[in-house]
């Protein structure tokens, strides 16, 4: 995944530390008003819809509900009788 | 009297105003972890993200450990790494953990070390079926 990071540089202007906390809050609202409406994009890398499927390097793994925080991981062989695939 | 372990701080807590957004969820239900300064939901946000359903679906937020005042509490510790720990103890914590906002104050790192934070991405704070 790739790493974003939006950087603004202010060579040679030394603004006032109310200044700074005033672009920094600015810059922080107007990433969460983009955030907001978030949600997984579907043209991505990993979008589309969840899929029950290996994670790299990693057993099985499922969430399942539980109090609605959950997580659970299974072999292959396992996920193959619970899921039919 | 305050000690450290009233301090900690809650990986899966509720959309609102105050909390931190910790990640949001990717299309494979895998948490990508937003680092750098930690970005407090305001009031705004909070309404915006409730308007597209629940944000516990599409987000992660942080928020202080209530201990006793949460469910999940055990009387001594969080209940949810706890279980999510001995349900995937194959896992094997990742050799360099990825960086996060709160584990100097994470409840669950604090609880289970490093395989809280291989756990952790993994983790959608509400998973339940939409009816």
């Amino acid at each position: 995944m790739a790493q974003k990071e939006f950087k603004v540089v202010l060579d040679g202007i030394k603004l006032s530390a109310d200044a700074e906390k005033r672009i920094e809050k600015g810059i922080q609202s107007l990433v969460m008003q983009e955030l907001a409406g978030y949600k997984p994009n579907p043209d991505g890398p990993v979008g589309g819809p969840i899929k029950v499927g290996p994670i790299p390097g990693r057993t099985f793994h499922i969430p399942i509900d539980w109090i609605g925080i959950i997580a659970r991981d299974f072999n292959l062989k396992e996920a193959k009788q619970i899921f039919r695939f | 009297m305050k000690t450290e372990a009233d301090n900690k701080t809650c990986p899966s807590s509720t959309c609102k105003e105050g909390a931190l957004l910790l990640g949001v969820v990717q299309g494979d239900n895998t948490v990508a972890l937003l680092t750098g300064t930690p970005l407090t939901v305001d009031k705004a946000f909070a309404e915006k993200a409730h308007e597209d359903g629940d944000p516990e679906r599409r987000f992660r937020f942080a928020n202080k450990c209530v201990q006793t005042g949460c469910k999940q509490w055990t009387g001594h510790s969080c209940g949810v790494i706890t279980r999510l720990h001995e349900m995937n103890e194959r896992i094997e914590a990742d050799a360099q953990l990825k960086p996060c906002a709160i584990r100097n104050t994470c409840r669950w790192y604090a609880q289970e070390g490093d395989s809280a934070c291989t756990i952790c991405t993994y983790v959608v704070t509400n998973n339940l079926e939409e009816v």
